[in-house]
């Protein structure tokens, strides 16, 4: 059934398809009208779950790992501050295998104190052994949301669905809704292998000496590889129930590409015309979405990557020190490719703290790129210009 | 596509306006786009609102720039200059203002196509808010349709009826009156 | 079962889980300090000289067990409705509640759970017999007790008395709006039902001999209180409308009501001296007490001072009788001399000087002594003799084999709650004697006889209890008799419980030093160490595995568990 909703309102409505038993959140904007809409949903009964009103994420995400460990599926939504103050949990879901989703409304940490949109909160979770899905639409939150489930569920990792502050989340727009009998018969109920049992009592995440710890680490890595192939499966089989498949990465326009787009949420959405705009301009011009970023489909964009002329990777975030996430972990992936085949690579950073990144923006950075006018390795787009790098690095302390 | 900007006061339902629109305009069969401007709201504050509609599916996620079109839920914005509703706004494009005033009174905006509706008086007829604060939103989309042609006055009342969950009716009936009460500045400059 | 030493990674589990690590992990090896359950003696039972387990009862009660508290209650203790009326609850002023809302309405409690139990079936089954023969000399309620609980232990007891019916001072002394008759005897009436005979109207030393209880019993004990009043000692003292306090208040008490002169003084600040100024209060009389210290150092129950006070007796405080006043053959006043407070005497009261000069007179038409009582016990021998004591020694045994002794004739006058708890432990003794032929060094204290273990070397102060858990609850009201009303009726002027008051005023104890079930050990026991004993009272502590960390120990809210070294 198709209907307008906002990205926030469609997380809600891929919860509810996917029958979660409990949710356990904590209010922070952009977020809060999910889990307005969820509460209200199990306050009208459309969805049968516990509604764990908490004082913190910190609380919200024990609330599901709490539940989680008993077998019951769980949701839980944050943003920016909260997902930082949930950091200890977040690596006690994953090591714990637990299958939790969670939607993160990417927001700009403070300070400066921002509402809007970038990616550094999520991506600072990289680590934590936490799959994540970035989505371009509100129709791939929906998507995204219930296929989570399945692939968590199956490899036993937890996975961040992350939508853009505002573009996404605020914005309304028509959406397929799928059909509960349908979902169902994608989704099955959940059975947790090593879900809590009373007649088995037993204790969970007790000390682990140095002779096992690291195996329990490489159990995860392995279960990372494996999600791999079955996100690809399971956006398959929802291409095949819907129409809509996904997959790790999304290419458009890619073939006799030269110049490639490298991005990832909203931004590569917006892409697509500047790729159009592009190509009948005569620049040989594609587009590679960013769909999975944990784990990383290193191979498959090696793959598409390789014997391109120039790539351009356009990050909403910043690793302080070095680059912009996507581009770290790109350039990683293509060192192994033959020295001939590797392209140039030009970082861009751009949008941080909610700033628009609009089809002219995207047709400058390409267009600057292909024509040699970006020469660096990495920008830092649309910001104040630089008179002297040593003096703009240092200008605070010297004031002091 | 099309892209409008609604302006309005925070409070007088400019977002909302602009979900109904959409929402109309996708029961037509369109693909549709609405948000407000990101940020906080504060009551009376100029505030601003957006739709995007298509026959494709949209891809461009971004803040409207160059508005097609523009719907000023409150004159005094305008008379009192505290936005420049124009900014941006396509040459030959059109401006629905909520005013009493004939709409060649607004001819000193630009070379546009204009039209007022009193949707004001028509709200409060139809006892929608207060007299002193009448809800502009639903009459204004009324005189919309009928003005722009861009979408149906029967998708807008049922929009209206689906997304409004009080006195859907007197909403409905405020959106047909000011649909028959615009004026449409004669004659049109060139353009939509 | 998970599998701990996998070949293959393929065989570990998810995540670090161990259903069976934490029973290898042997944690209880690491402790050098280990909890026990020990309860200890909460401040209110430790100043109880009757030994009322308090706690356990307050416990049962909370509990909805209203029973089975009057069964504990009335277990050891035959007067626990005459108790909760007359008793000046001592443990109240110590109760740790006062930090939190006002102490305990114990005595209140204690008449509840007495008024409660008046049924046989409240009585605790009585042992087999032992044979045995154990006679009682006196009444009163050190007798009382120590028949009582020398019966239910199995062996035959009489109580030889002197009066035309049991209950000593209860019945001669205490006016019926403190302690109707009739409960008294409802009481009186259980004991026998335990088994111990009443033989009244005889009179050891006139109508039966001390040598010959001894032929025919296996042990005696003498509990003859004090019933003679000490005279006055000043002129005037002969007249007929000098009465003896203790005498006059008998004959009220027995329903007489003789002619009395309209205004009389009464001399002393005891419960005697109120006893009476109430009870001629009550009989149209206008009594005017007259005591030589101040209200401070009266020896009478603060609440009954407080009670005359309301119903508007006069008191002459610093005020000592010189002489009486005799005109034309009839008492026309007591002269009186005032008094100033000197150094404290051996009491730790201050002692009253004479202000020289300051003679006046009380116009009265008639004077009431009620300065003190002592023993009659010349039907003891000289070696059994201490001057008005009884030559008794810490086991509460006399020189004369087999003779034993409780009550004010021991410890000099005192409560009927302090004679209940002696004669508590005079039985205690002689049961030893009886059974075993064996004495003790000394008798045990009263709380040392209850049946559940307490260190009674540990009393529960606010100090020991975890602040954390209790929350300030105010003490209800007690219904009270209007005093214009009280001033003239001998209606008993303090009202009971009603079941749901009970529990609401149990359910505020903190139930001091006692374990309560309240699991907060289990709770907070890190290393689940600790079970419950299934329908059992109380927890078990698994010795494996408890760490000795003390958490259960620290979070106990009533002083309920220690810490105990390791014995290697």
């Amino acid at each position: 059934m198709r209907k307008v909703l906002k990205g926030n309102g469609a997380v809600a409505e891929a919860v509810r398809l996917a029958r979660a038993e409990v949710i356990s959140a904590y209010p922070i904007t952009p977020q809060t009208s999910i889990i307005e809409e969820i509460a209200s949903m199990v306050s009208r009964g459309s969805l049968e779950a516990q509604f764990i009103k908490v004082e913190s994420e910190h609380s919200a995400l024990a609330g599901c790992i709490a539940a989680a460990s008993a077998g019951a599926r769980t949701f839980t939504a944050t943003s920016a501050q909260g997902l930082a103050l949930m950091h200890e949990l977040i690596h006690w879901a994953a090591g714990g295998r637990l299958p939790i989703v969670l939607a993160d409304v990417n927001r700009a940490m403070a300070p400066g104190w921002s509402i809007w949109t970038d990616q550094n909160d999520t991506l600072s979770q990289r680590d934590t052994g936490w799959m994540q899905v970035y989505c371009q639409s509100s129709q791939e939150v929906v998507d995204s949301v219930v296929q989570a489930y399945k692939v968590s569920e199956r490899v036993l990792l937890p996975t961040m669905v992350v939508l853009d502050a505002f573009f996404l989340s605020h914005t309304y727009e028509d959406v397929e809704v799928p059909e509960q009998v349908m979902v169902d018969r994608f989704l099955p109920p959940l059975e947790l292998p090593h879900r809590m049992d009373m007649e088995r009592p037993a204790a969970l995440g007790n000390l682990v000496f140095p002779d096992r710890y690291m195996e329990f680490r490489e159990k995860m890595d392995l279960a990372h590889g494996v999600a791999l192939g079955v996100w690809e499966e399971v956006g398959r089989e929802w291409g095949e129930l819907t129409g809509r498949p996904y997959g790790l990465v999304e290419e458009y326009r890619m073939d006799g590409a030269e110049l490639v787009l490298v991005t990832a949420a909203t931004t590569a959405s917006t892409a697509r015309p500047v790729i159009d705009a592009l190509r009948e301009a005569g620049v040989p011009a594609g587009l590679l979405r960013l769909r999975v970023f944990r784990p990383f489909p290193a191979e498959r964009i090696r793959a598409i990557l390789g014997g391109r002329k120039k790539v351009v990777i356009l990050d909403r975030n910043c690793s302080f020190g070095h680059h912009g996430i996507f581009h770290q972990e790109i350039k990683s992936a293509l060192y192994e490719l033959p020295h001939g085949e590797q392209p140039v690579l030009h970082g861009i950073i751009a949008g941080l703290g909610g700033r628009d990144i609009t089809p002219d923006d995207l047709h400058g950075m390409l267009d600057g790129a292909w024509s040699g006018k970006i020469t660096a390795p990495v920008t830092w787009w649309d910001v104040l210009p630089v008179k002297d790098r040593e003096r703009a690095a240092v200008t605070m302390v010297e004031g002091g | 596509m099309i892209e409008i900007r609604i302006h309005g006061r925070g409070g007088q339902g400019t977002v909302i306006a602009s979900q109904i629109l959409a929402e109309a305009a996708f029961r037509e069969g369109k693909h549709v786009q609405a948000f407000p401007s990101f940020g906080s709201e504060r009551r009376g504050a100029p505030v601003a609102a957006f739709v995007r509609l298509d026959t494709e599916p949209i891809l461009v996620r971004t803040e409207i720039y160059e508005p097609d079109g523009l719907i000023v839920l409150d004159q005094s914005l305008i008379l009192q200059k505290l936005v420049d509703v124009t900014q941006g706004l396509k040459e030959g494009g059109w401006i629905l203002v909520n005013s009493s005033h004939p709409p060649e009174d607004f001819a000193h905006l630009g070379p546009y196509r204009l039209a007022t509706v009193d949707a004001s008086r028509i709200a409060a007829e139809h006892r929608l808010g207060s007299i002193t604060a009448p809800i502009v939103n639903t009459a204004i989309l009324g005189a919309f349709s009928a003005f722009t042609g861009l979408v149906g006055l029967e998708a807008i009342a049922e929009a209206i009826s689906a997304t409004v969950p009080v006195k859907s009716e007197a909403n409905v009936e405020a959106a047909r009156a000011a649909a028959v009460a615009v004026s449409v500045a004669e004659p049109a400059p060139a353009g939509r | 079962m998970v599998e701990l030493n996998p070949k293959y990674l393929e065989d570990l589990p998810l995540t670090s889980y161990s259903d069976n690590s934490t029973e290898l992990l042997r944690t209880g090896t690491w402790k050098y300090v280990q909890p026990t359950y020990e309860d200890k003696l909460p401040a209110c039972s430790h100043l109880c000289p009757a030994g009322n387990d308090i706690s356990k009862a307050m416990d049962l009660v909370a509990r909805g067990q209203l029973d089975a508290a009057a069964r504990l209650w009335r277990s050891a203790n035959p007067l626990p409705a005459t108790l909760g009326r007359v008793c000046p609850h001592p443990c109240e002023s110590e109760c740790n509640r006062n930090a939190f809302g006002g102490a305990i309405a114990i005595h209140a409690m204690e008449r509840f759970l007495g008024d409660r139990s008046f049924d046989p079936a409240f009585l605790p089954e009585r042992a087999p017999s032992t044979g045995k023969k154990v006679a009682v000399v006196g009444g009163g309620p050190a007798g009382i007790a120590a028949a009582y609980n020398l019966a239910l232990a199995g062996h035959g007891v009489e109580v030889l008395d002197d009066k035309p019916a049991p209950g000593g001072y209860l019945r001669t002394g205490i006016p019926d709006y403190r302690l109707p008759r009739e409960i008294l005897d409802r009481e009186i009436a259980l004991v026998e039902h335990a088994g111990v005979t009443f033989t009244c109207g005889t009179r050891v030393g006139r109508d039966v001999g001390l040598d010959e209880l001894r032929e025919r019993f296996d042990a005696v004990i003498v509990a003859v209180g004090f019933h003679r009043a000490r005279p006055l000692g000043v002129p005037g003292e002969d007249h007929p409308h000098v009465f003896n306090g203790v005498e006059l208040l008998e004959r009220i008490l027995l329903g007489e009501r003789p002619e009395l002169p309209r205004r009389m003084a009464v001399v002393g600040g005891g419960n005697t001296a109120m006893d009476v100024a109430r009870s001629l209060l009550r009989i149209g009389v206008e009594p005017v007490v007259v005591y030589r210290r101040s209200k401070l150092e009266m020896p009478a129950i603060p609440a009954e001072v407080d009670e005359a006070m309301a119903e508007g007796i006069e008191f002459n405080f610093l005020t000592a009788p010189s002489r009486v006043v005799v005109e034309d053959g009839r008492v026309t006043g007591l002269e009186c001399v005032k008094m100033k407070l000197g150094e404290p005497d051996e009491s730790g009261r201050r002692r009253p000087v004479p202000v020289e000069g300051s003679e006046f007179v009380v116009p009265v038409d008639g004077v009431v002594t009620a300065i003190g009582e002592s023993a009659d016990l010349e039907f003891l021998p000289e070696a059994a003799r201490d001057g008005w004591r009884v030559a008794a020694d810490a086991r509460l045994v006399t020189p004369e084999e087999g003779v034993f002794a409780a009550g004010d004739v021991v410890s000099g006058a005192g409560t009927v709650t302090a004679a209940v708890g002696e004669g508590r432990r005079v039985a205690a003794v002689v049961h030893t004697w009886l059974t075993r032929g064996s004495l003790p060094d000394e008798a045990p204290p009263v709380q040392g006889l209850w049946d559940r273990p307490v260190n009674l070397d540990r009393t529960v102060y606010v100090e020991q209890l975890n602040p954390a858990y209790f929350t300030e609850v105010p003490r209800p009201e007690l219904p009270e008799l209007d005093p214009v009303e009280r001033r003239s009726s001998f209606a008993e002027v303090m009202g009971g419980f009603t079941e749901a008051e009970a529990v609401a005023e149990a359910r505020r104890c903190l139930v001091c030093g006692t374990c309560n079930e309240c699991c907060n050990c289990l709770y907070f026991c890190p290393d689940v160490a600790i079970a419950r004993r299934g329908d059992a009272f109380g927890f078990d502590i698994d010795a494996d595995h408890c760490k000795g960390c003390g958490i259960c120990v620290e979070e106990c809210p009533r002083d309920a568990l220690s810490l105990m070294e390791v014995k290697s």
